[in-house]
């Protein structure tokens, strides 16, 4: 391979990619570590010209590219395969903020931009991120992009989708598709980034897109809400959401045995709970409302709230706090062996039967399977992971997943839900989503692939 | 035994503070305030002597503007039982200034200990509790890290102090000002939030008490901190050891 690959390398500079599978090998495995591949080689383009380069070299030689932000994927959608003669395309070089507006209110951005630094680079504008999610420290834009990722902020911005004016990506065949643009308005027929948000880099590589971006507001209330029921908890939602509406901006929901696995973490942590489900809502003060403390104490004082076991916090430092355990959940569930994750998505008024019938018939499935359940209630998000505590052999571990998983997505299918809400396909969910869509609906998709990528040769295996 | 709990309404701990343009001082529009963190503690300790029924009042006592108010609230859902304001507009109090309207109230409710945070971390003065006990000529236990009532009626303090820990015994009234270590306070739950709205809050308007407050120092100017310098990456291991011997000499 690499004497194929040779006259490609000589046009490149020496540090945009790397031979030594010691290497290599930390750039193949997921971040769960549930995918192990292959790669031949890891190129670490610098700029687009580059990309375009390694994407032309690869489609002449057919070449199949794995596009890798920052390897945050929880489907295994960012991994190449076992010894497939893949290679990976790395963004993290490709990380320039091309340009801030904050008259339009927009940012453009490389694809490796790391969320956190794009976050951290207006703040000094007063501006933020549509975008918040669990692992901003190292995922990349142009991940967050063709993954169309979700996360904490959905509720106040709207999707990643809804966020996007403009992509510039790398097509299979190395050619450049520009449309970056700060518009707000642009119908011009079929809308070709739309396909591209949420591809899972199965047709091109994003290297920079045009972001919207919102003034930040100065200041935030974190409650906790529990309740013993997860019946109460959507009554709950319905009073909150009605009183507090478009104030807002994050309302979580996890379940007790996901909060005392942050313990694990720290022993410290103090929890300021009792019951099953704990809600954390955000309140966002984005109308600069006086005395906002004053503002939502009022309210809650107005309406029949006597019922509900509420704690409110008292500074930013138990906002930050509220948070943290909210945030935690995914870093304690990974120290746990035999954790089956489900990212579904269901209508919030059936979320109740969903949760009760899943863990009952999961229970008598096993005694010793425990729910590790938290996501963003407001977006219909769950988190529905399965914790077997026992130990279990390979074959063991498939058997019981493959029951767990029919469990699961049989409640979901029946409750007209998504078996994937915001984590995407990539190669865990590829066999689910033939029996989730429609023949037709994967014809049409196998179409549209065609077309961008003739060859097969970007991040194969991977959504179809 | 009565407390006194004094409580200062300061820009959040979390806010990235910005220096006003003209550097007269810092931007307080549309930025989070809450309740000192140290002051908190105090409240904490209070209401955890209170619950142990060793403090039978506690009244949270803060000066500024109404704003304020919203502070006290905090104190007084976290279990205290009344509060009082004692409002002062348009002046820029310094700890001599706050000890004195301190001391007239102490005079009013005669407590029989007055607690407050060691320090306010906005300006970090770490005055007032001192200047309340020679105002007031009460004994004073400064950093408190542990606090425990006699049968006599007097106080052990465990003082954090360089080096260790000093414990000390105080009559009481006495003033006490608490460190971190302290207590962890509590969360504020929803149903003492709504009692808190019910509770009294008194207040006294500062020139009603014929006190002289005025500043006694002149600020000349506010300025940010330098800006760190970026770090910088070495080539390798020996480069490192290096600079840090010749240039950073720390080894």
């Amino acid at each position: 391979m690499n004497k194929i690959l040779k006259p490609l390398l000589k046009t490149l500079n020496k540090n945009e990619f790397c031979t030594e599978q010691g290497i290599i090998k930390n750039y193949c495995i997921d971040w769960r570590g549930k995918f192990k591949g292959t790669a031949e080689i890891l190129f670490f383009p610098k700029n687009v010209k580059s990309v375009v380069k390694i994407m032309k070299f690869c489609f002449k030689n057919s070449i199949s590219i794995v596009p890798q932000g920052g390897n945050t994927s929880l489907v295994g959608g960012s991994v190449p395969r076992v010894n497939k003669g893949e290679v990976i395309i790395n963004l993290s070089k490709l990380n320039k903020i091309r340009e801030i507006d904050p008259i339009s209110n927009t940012v453009t951005l490389e694809g490796g931009c790391i969320l956190q630094d794009a976050s951290d680079k207006l703040e000094p504008f007063g501006l933020e991120m549509p975008i918040s999610i669990g692992s901003k420290g190292s995922c990349q834009i142009g991940g967050n992009i063709a993954t169309n990722a979700g996360g904490l902020n959905v509720i106040k911005y709207g999707s990643i989708r809804s966020n996007i004016l403009g992509i510039e990506a790398v097509l299979p065949n190395g050619e450049l598709h520009n449309d970056l643009k700060t518009i707000k308005k642009n119908n011009t027929g079929f809308d070709l980034k739309q396909l591209l948000i949420g591809s899972e880099g199965t047709l091109g590589i994003i290297t920079a897109a045009t972001l919207k971006i919102y003034k930040k507001p100065s200041e935030r209330i974190v409650l906790i809400l529990s309740t013993d029921k997860i019946n109460e908890t959507l009554e709950a939602y319905k009073t909150i959401t009605k009183n507090f509406g478009e104030l807002i901006s994050a309302f979580e929901l996890m379940n007790k045995f996901s909060v005392n696995l942050i313990k694990k973490l720290d022993n410290k942590l103090k929890l300021p709970f009792s019951g099953n489900y704990y809600c954390l809502i955000e309140l966002t003060n984005f109308l600069d409302i006086k005395n906002f403390n004053n503002f939502i104490i009022d309210k809650f004082g107005e309406v029949s709230f006597k019922k509900m076991k509420i704690i409110i916090a008292k500074s930013e430092s138990e906002n930050k706090i509220f948070w943290r355990i909210r945030e935690e959940i995914p870093l304690a569930e990974k120290l746990l062996k035999n954790v089956i994750q489900h990212d579904v998505s269901l209508p919030l008024n059936l979320i109740d039967k969903f949760i009760e019938k899943s863990s009952s018939s999961l229970k008598k499935l096993d005694p010793k399977i425990f729910i590790i359940n938290f996501g963003h209630l407001g977006d219909n998000n769950l988190h529905f992971n399965v914790f077997v505590d026992k130990i279990l052999d390979n074959k063991e571990y498939k058997k019981i997943q493959k029951n767990i998983n029919k469990i699961v997505f049989s409640n979901v299918i029946k409750y007209n839900g998504s078996i994937s809400a915001e984590h995407g396909i990539g190669q865990l969910r590829r066999k689910e989503l033939k029996k989730f869509k429609s023949d037709d609906e994967i014809k049409k998709m196998v179409q549209i692939k065609k077309i961008f990528d003739p060859k097969g040769i970007m991040n194969p295996g991977k959504i179809i | 035994m009565k407390a006194l709990v004094c409580v200062k309404r300061v820009i959040d701990y979390n806010v990235k503070i910005r220096v006003k343009s003209d550097k007269t001082g810092v931007e307080t529009d549309n930025v989070k305030m809450s309740m000192n963190p140290f002051d908190e503690i105090a409240v904490e300790e209070a209401v955890r002597l209170k619950e142990n029924g060793l403090v039978s009042e506690i009244v949270i006592l803060s000066i500024g503007q109404d704003s304020s108010q919203e502070t006290i609230r905090t104190g007084l859902a976290m279990g205290a039982d009344r509060g009082i304001l004692v409002k002062v507009d348009d002046i820029l109090l310094e700890p001599l200034g706050v000890g004195k309207i301190i001391k007239e109230v102490c005079e009013k409710e005669n407590p029989e200990m007055i607690i407050m945070g060691k320090q306010a971390i906005d300006d970090d003065c770490n005055q007032t509790g001192q200047i309340v006990a020679t105002l007031t000529n009460y004994p004073q236990a400064t950093f408190a890290s542990e606090l425990k009532k006699n049968e006599d009626g007097t106080l052990n303090v465990t003082r954090e102090v360089d080096g260790g820990l000093e414990t000390i015994k105080v009559k009481i009234p006495c003033v006490v000002t608490t460190d971190l270590r302290l207590n962890e306070p509590r969360y504020a739950s929803l149903p003492n939030i709504m009692k808190a709205k019910q509770k009294k809050i008194e207040t006294i308007e500062s020139k009603d008490l014929n006190l002289d407050i005025s500043p006694r120092l002149e600020v000349l100017e506010v300025n940010d901190p330098p800006e760190r310098k970026a770090g910088i990456k070495v080539p390798d291991v020996s480069n490192l050891v290096e600079k840090l011997k010749n240039e950073a000499k720390v080894i």
